[in-house]
This record gives C-alpha cells, structure tokens and sequence, in this order.
C-alpha cells in the first residue's frame, strides 16, 4: 500500500466529514482515524528516505485539523456555520506551519477544551520530530547569517527569518519554537490528564532524533523540556493524580546517556560536582550523599572507642570497635565501600578511592568549558530524576517503588550509579516508604538471582533504618539474617555459589553499623528482640569464622595464628553476651537529640512536627532535660503511662499533607481564624490550594484574558498577588455593596460586583450588567485575535 | 475460577492476619497496586502492613466493609456543619466517634493504605473538631503550644480585620 500523503488525508477527512455530516463530533472521530493512520504509516515507511512526520506540510495539515477541532468545540454541539467552513479553507497555506500551530496553542481558551489523547500525543511527536524543509535549508546555505529583520518588513520575511533560525537551531538541539509548542501540548496534556505514554513517547523521539548520545546542546534541551513536564506534572501531583511512571525510564536514559564514557566526564572537581568517578576502579563516588556538616556529626556518633570506657560491661561495644581480626581481614580483602570511608575521602585533601584505594586525581585547571557543561548537565539531570521521584512518592508511594523496580528490573547495567539513585531514594522515601523498596529488593535478588539486589538491600537497611522503630529495622533485617544463617545463598542459588563470601561480606559491614547504631535502633529492646538479638550474634560468630575457613584457606592460612585469638574473643563476647542479656540489663545509651534529629531530617521526616521543623537547629531545651524525650518519637508510640493519655499534639501525629487535607475542609472564616493558632499552622492557612478552590467556588473564574490566567489557578505572566490577596479583594468589594444594599432594600436589581477576575466595578443596573459584560467579552476576543 | 470470592490476608504491625473478601482489600489504592503488581504470580494472599496495627486494621477493614454495601455520601467542602451526623450517613459518623488517638491513627492508616474515602472521613472529622471551637481550644484539644509573641499576635489580628470585623 502506497503511503497516503498527509495533507491529503486530512484534508479527503475533512471534506468527508462537510459532506456527511457537520456535526463535530463525526469530524473529529475522523481527524483522530487519520492520525493514527498516520502513525501507523509513519511505522511502515521508516526506513524509507521520507520520513511523513519531517515534512511541514503534515505539520500544516495537522494545525488545520488542530484548530478545526478547537473551532469545533467552540461550537459544542451545535451545528457547524457555514462561514467557519469558509474560514478554514481560506487559510493562508504560506505561513510558517510550527508558527501557526504555536499561535493555536498559545491560546488559554484551548487548554480546557476536549481534545482527545490521540490528537495530543500525535502533536508531541510531529513536534519532536519536526525537521525544516529543504526550502530552509537551502535559503539557509545561502544566507549564513541571518539578521532579524525589522518590523516594518514584510511578513513573509519575517517567517522565513524564523524558518532559517529554526533550521540552525535544528542542527544542535531543539528550536525554541519547538520547545514552547510542545509546553503547551504539555499543559493541556496534563490538564486533560491523557500524559500517561509520555515518557516513552520522549524516548521513542530522543533515540530517533540522534541515534546514539545526543550532543551537549541537545541533551541540555531534552533536560529544559523533561524539567518542564515534572514542573507540571507535580503540580497535578498534589491533587491526587497518579504519576507518569514513564518519565523514570526516560530520566533514567539521558542519565545514562551522559554518562556514556564517549562523553569523558572522568573526573570533576570536587567543588561544583558531588560526583566522581575513581578512574581506576570506574566506581562511582557520590560526595552528595553526606553533606559536611552531617558528616561531622555521624563520625561523632560512630566513634565507639569513648563510649567503651563509659560502658566496660557492654560486648557489642567491645564488637564493634575491636572487630574480630578476621573481620578487618576480611573487610580489607572486600571493599564493600562504608559510608565512612566515603566521608574520609571527601574530607582528606589528598583522596583516594574508597574502593580500590588509589589516588583520585583532582581535574586540571585547564577542564574545557565543554565538560564542565556536561557536568552541570548531568547534576541538573539526577536532581530532576530525584526531584521527580520525591514528586511520585508524594502521589503514591507504592506507584513510585513499582517504578523504581521495574527499572530495576529492565536495566541490565550494573550501574553503580542506579545503586546511588536507589540509596538516595531510599532516603527521600524516608520512614513510610523504604519498606516497599526492602520487599521488592529482597523479592528481586531471588527472581533473578542476582546478588546485586542482595548487596542493595543491606545498603538500603543501613541507610535507612538507623533512625527507624526498631519493629520494621528489626523486620528488614530478619530475612537476611536468616537467609545467611540457613547458608540459603550457597545451598540454593547456583549463581551465586562462587560467591561463596557473599553473606559475611555484606553482613559484616551491616553489623558494623548497626552495633554503631543500635543505640538508636534497639533503643528500647523488647526482651523478645533482644534475646533474637544475642542470639543471632551467638550463632554468626562461628558461622563469620567458619566461612573464612572454608571458601579463603588463603586468607585462614596467612592469619593462621590469629585464629584462636579470634575464637577466644568471639566466645567471650558470646558469654558476656548471653550472661548480660540474662542477668542484667545491659545499659543502652540514648542518643544524643541533636544526632537524632539529624538523623531524622536526613531521612526527611521529622516527629517533632511542621512548628519545630521550622526551627530546626534552635533545640527545644524541654529535650534535653527530659530523660523521656524518646516518648515522643515514632508514631507507633506505645502509651506507656495510661494515667497520662493526653493527645499527643497533632503536629507529631500527622504529618503535613495529612494537615492540608484536614484543613481543605475548613470555609474561608475559620481557615482566617485558625491562624491564631500556632505560627505553623498560619503558615498552612495561607496556602494558595485552598484560597484558589475558595475563591473559584465563591466568585467563579469567569475572566478577559488580560491577566493570562489559566483553569488552573496558574497564570501565563507570573502571579504578583496570591490567592488569598485575591479572594480578599474580592471580597471586600462585595461586602462593600452589601453594606450599601442593605440600606435600600427596595431596589429591584441587586447591586453586585463584577464576577470577572480582576474587575471590581459595581454594576446597579440590568442595563449596566450587560453593557459591562460585553465590554469584558470584547476584551476577551480582541486578546485571542491578538494571539492569533 | 473459582465461583466465591477469594479472599486475601492483611498482616498487621503485631504479625495478626486478618482475611479479608478481595473486593473489599482492594478498596485500598495500596494493596490494589500490590495485587496488581503481583497480578502474574497468583499465589500472593498476604499483604503485609507493617505501620499499622491490628486494631486500626479492623478499624478500617469495618469501614471498607461497609463502605461496599453502603457507599459513604461526598463529603462537601467547605464542611457545612459541626456535627459528622449531619454530613455523613449514621454508620459512618458513629463509626468516627472515637477516642482522638486512635482517630489520629487511622488518619495515618487510611493515608498509608491509601483508602481516600476513610481519609476524607476522618480527616473531616477533624476538620469538624477545629470548626467549632476558638484559637485556644484548638490548642488545648490538639495540644498546640502558642508560639506566638504578642507582638506577632497583634500583627495577625491585624492581618484577619478584613474578615472579621464584619
């Protein structure tokens, strides 16, 4: 079958529809038929040397149906006139065909109307995929430098002016053009709520347009647009909308295609980039991941030795700044990276890789202006990808897990750079929603054997739940441990049978940081937990020395002598163990709370509440007097003193999205009144979500165009007031003329304000209402044929 | 196929399975994507939920149950009155009328588990509990400490006068 050229089909579409049948709704199941014809022909000829979609007369023909469709919806339901008919054809054919469409979408009154996903989507990709003529090019050849012509010249000069720039835009990224046309497919695609395939539909075009890794230019626009859609997309996020799992992916690949070794980002500077790649090792080392301040503050707390002499009696103490000397061995021999020897690194002035311990080489100071683009790229791009996720989980927690496994699942890069996002992730996520991350990391070592998985899992149990309740700690651990006890991994999973040290390797670093950490981990141990505790101490010590025997006889037989220094100790530390747990209890220290408060705001939830959070540094000092502050940490508080079952305050309970909603409920009166109550609760009152609902419900949204408003409560030319000022101007306008109203109740018309956005002139007549109304509707249509 | 429903069990923080009817777990956005997650390997019939506990969970279970044989009226917005009764149908407002802790945890289970029309309840509750009551009852019930310096408190009743002074 020939392939039908499109402005034909469009155009034997719209003809079909005038003859049969003038009603809109006809026409428009038409346009989407040929569309998707379109599409479909597009998918047969790609091979073939005219690609349908580059030529601007599909483009052309697109825009007519484009705005066919819009005048269409005007006419919602009635019959189409005749003099509309008589419009399009006339259409000036010679105009730049992206111009005209970009003129279209422009429009705010195109945004709420009904277009179907189909038309939207077909848009995106005519757009992405759109090429100037050869006309241009050629022009182009023999104007190099075009010069913007002056207003006064003609129009036509004017849009080939545009159509050359655009072509030398095209040769390294997108025209600007484009850009703005595909925002606005964009708004109305999240306002229509049809943007599901976006993501890969961005992939499917960003693989096409260059076959390989993008150049600088165009990777940077491809970022521009990807930053505009999560913008967009976590505005709708807050209001329920599920989130677009397809742009994780599609993140994901510029991610990856940055990096791509042909891009050369081996080394940067430490100042502007938290990111390094060791060029030995070719690891990536994420400096980003402890700020300073907060690194400062965990050597403190990690730093066991001083803590040994306050509590002689404690063996876990003993443990973890002692380790066995086949532990050190061992460790030394498997450079699973600690967070500390990242954090040493960052902070020496001389770094070496904690991976493989050579030298990293700072950059020179003569890095080409090119890579450091490139690396500013690159960060820009990972914060989006995070910034998005943080967006996801806002929407729905298990969505966003769902997608951060499936890329998991579908990338069969071992990337140490994934690792990091998922670590990172799991920070965001924080308290509520690691849980998932654990169960699908756990679910996915075993689906594909892969021990990959595994060592993520303990990275994500330390990373995230040293802050946590000991329940779901307690609960995260247990599968490993057991797993390990069972020797699950060697016995049963062939692939991972030569990496037969696999359990201790991980589980060593693991224990480490627990034992650090288990102040805050196994604060409060039930009794319960505590025995589980020792006793899966008790039976790994053997198992830690019985594995280095068995799978490193090297390494067993280089230490030989040390080995029953090591039992020794080990069986020591197993005797006080179980005798401590049985006779006395062991003293477990508190935490500091300014550790703990970090430790929280790093996993981002705070359990002092929206006021404290606000005033994070300044420590209540109520805090640290009360031996019983912990009390007041974690939701699932136990309520130990019933005599003292007070509230607890609302602040702690629930968090600040949870607030919102409650608040959503309030009326305009008691969300003014509420502010008295506390700073941060008039924080809350006087947020935009609620006064721009406020105000639409009570005045409507009727407006002229002149303030670029949008159905959303967003406006075209930034905002200088917020909702609540509006509402409040609104208002008292209103109230104004009730007083005055009152006054004379026998007048027949009801004075009012003007309902339209902006306008605060008081109408006392019939007559008057509908001249003003008119004057706003001129308004209105003067500024859309402006836009034209 | 099986002809009667199947049922699926939701384990609580304490490790308590409750099993419960598909139709009526699946009223939580939470285990739906689970289950559909798991949509391929149909031998998934527990779900774990480990934030919250057994007695919110039969809290809530009650509530979904219900739910299906008597859908819960919309909630309007602004609330109209201060009284749940009012708003909702008889079940669901007794079915609020609890003590304030436990309503604060089943605020937390209903957004965990992510059942919008428990979140919309409850959160309406406690939107009726504000409604009714000055600055300084709110803080006494939801034990809010004024952290406001007079100064500042003058420069928010000067910033209300537009609504208040009517």
């Amino acid at each position: 079958m020939e392939a039908f050229t499109a402005p034909e089909g469009l155009k034997a579409a719209s003809s079909i529809a005038t003859f049969e049948s003038t009603t809109t709704r006809i026409f428009q199941q038409d346009l989407r038929a040929q569309l998707s014809r379109l599409v479909a022909s597009r998918q047969v000829h790609h091979d073939n040397a005219v690609n349908h979609y580059n030529s601007p007369e599909v483009v052309k023909a697109l825009s007519l149906g484009f705005e066919w469709t819009v005048q269409c919806s005007y006419h919602d339901k009635n019959q189409v006139q005749d003099s509309d008919l008589a419009a399009l054809t006339d259409q000036d054919l010679s105009a730049t065909p992206l111009n005209e469409l970009m003129k279209l979408l422009a429009d705010p009154c195109v945004i709420p109307l009904v277009l179907s996903p189909c038309i939207l989507q077909t848009l995106v990709q005519v757009i992405l995929t759109f090429r100037p003529s050869s006309n241009a090019t050629m022009s182009c050849k023999r104007r190099k430098t075009a010069e913007r012509p002056v207003a006064s010249q003609r129009a036509n000069e004017i849009d080939h002016w545009i159509e050359v720039n655009e072509y030398l835009y095209y040769r390294s990224r997108w025209s600007p053009s484009q850009l703005l046309l595909l925002q606005s497919v964009i708004r109305i695609m999240v306002a229509r709520q049809c943007c599901d395939d976006l993501g890969s539909i961005i992939l499917t075009v960003f693989q096409e347009q260059w076959s390989g890794p993008p150049p600088l230019q165009g990777a940077q626009s491809l970022l521009s647009f990807i930053k505009y859609c999560v913008k967009q997309l976590e505005g709708v996020g807050r209001k329920g909308y599920s989130p677009v799992p397809s742009l994780f992916p599609c993140l994901w690949t510029l991610v990856q295609t940055i990096l791509s070794p042909e891009n050369n980002l081996i080394v940067q500077d430490r100042s502007d980039c938290n990111i390094i790649m060791c060029s030995s090792c070719g690891k990536y080392i994420d400096f980003s991941f402890l700020t300073a301040a907060q690194g400062r503050r965990k050597r403190q707390r990690m730093d066991v030795s001083s803590l040994q002499g306050e509590h002689p009696g404690d063996p876990l103490l003993g443990f973890a700044t002692s380790p066995p000397a086949r532990v050190l061995q061992h460790r030394a021999r498997q450079p699973l990276v600690s967070l500390k020897s990242i954090m040493e690194a960052r902070e020496s002035s001389d770094p070496s890789c904690p991976y493989c311990q050579s030298k990293i080489t700072l950059p020179d100071a003569t890095d080409t202006k090119e890579t450091k683009d490139w690396c500013r790229l690159r960060d820009k791009s990972i914060h989006t990808m995070i910034r998005w996720f943080q967006s996801t989980i806002q929407a729905s927690k298990y969505k966003a897990f769902g997608v951060l496994r499936d890329t998991l699942t579908t990338t069969s890069v071992d990337s140490p750079f994934l690792r990091l996002c998922t670590l990172q992730l799991a920070n965001i996520a924080g308290r509520d929603g690691y849980g998932y991350l654990l169960l699908s990391l756990w679910n996915l070592t075993w689906q594909l054997a892969n021990p990959k998985f595994l060592a993520w899992y303990a990275e994500v149990i330390v990373e995230s739940s040293f802050c946590d309740n000991r329940e779901s700690c307690w609960d995260a651990m247990q599968p490993l441990i057991n797993s390990i006890r069972s020797r699950y991994i060697t016995a049963e999973d062939p692939q991972v049978t030569g990496n037969n040290d696999l359990p201790s390797k991980l589980l060593i670093p693991c224990l480490e940081y627990i034992i650090a950490r288990r102040r805050n981990i196994f604060r409060v141990v039930d009794d319960s937990i505590k025995d589980e505790f020792h006793a899966f101490i008790q039976a790994l010590s053997p198992f830690v020395a019985d594995s280095t025997d068995s799978n490193h006889s090297t390494a067993a037989n280089l230490k030989s002598d040390d080995k029953p220094v090591v039992h020794a100790r080990e069986s020591e530390d197993e005797d006080t163990t179980s005798t401590s747990a049985s006779k006395s209890e062991p003293r477990w220290v508190d935490p500091e709370p300014l550790d703990l408060h970090l430790a929280l705001q790093r996993v981002r939830w705070s359990p002092y509440g929206y006021a404290e959070s606000c005033r994070i540094h300044k420590l209540d000092p109520k805090l640290l007097s009360n031996p019983d502050h912990d009390k007041g940490l974690g939701i699932a508080k136990e309520a130990d003193n019933q005599s003292q079952r007070k509230c607890p305050p609302i602040m702690q309970c629930l968090s600040d999205d949870v607030m919102r909603t409650v608040l959503s409920f309030l009326g305009y009166k008691k969300l003014v009144r509420v502010r008295y109550v506390s700073k941060a609760w008039k924080e809350m009152a006087d947020d935009d979500r609620y006064w721009f609902p406020l105000y639409r419900s009570r005045f409507g949204l009727r407006h002229d165009g002149s303030h670029g408003l949008r159905a959303d409560g967003s406006f075209a030319r930034g905002q200088d007031q917020t909702w609540k000022e509006y509402f409040m101007e609104k208002w008292i306008a209103q109230r104004d003329i009730r007083l005055d109203y009152t006054c004379r109740r026998q007048a027949v018309f009801k004075h009012r304000v003007c309902t339209y956005f902006g306008c605060f002139r008081v109408i006392r007549s019939q007559q008057q209402l509908a001249r003003h109304y008119d004057l706003h509707r001129r308004k209105r249509e003067k500024a859309q044929s402006a836009m034209r | 196929m099986d002809v009667e429903e199947s049922t699926i069990n939701l384990v609580s923080a304490e490790g308590d399975s409750s099993p419960v009817p598909l139709s009526v777990a699946k009223m939580s956005e939470l285990v739906r994507s689970m289950m559909d997650e798991e949509a391929e390997d149909d031998d998934v019939k527990e779900i774990p939920l480990p934030n919250v506990k057994s007695q919110v969970l039969h809290k809530v279970i009650e509530f979904c149950e219900h739910h299906l044989k008597e859908p819960m009226t919309e909630i309007e917005k602004p609330l109209k009155s201060n009284s749940m009764s009012d708003v909702v149908q008889k079940f669901y407002a007794d079915f609020v009328d609890i003590e304030q802790v436990l309503l604060f945890e089943l605020i937390l289970a209903a957004n965990y588990m992510d059942i919008k029309p428990l979140l919309d309840l409850t959160c309406a509750t406690v939107a009726s509990m504000i409604k009714g009551k000055t600055p300084e009852d709110i803080r006494t019930t939801f034990n809010i400490t004024n952290d406001f310096s007079p100064e500042e408190e003058a420069q928010v009743r000067e910033e209300n006068k537009w609504c208040e002074e009517a």
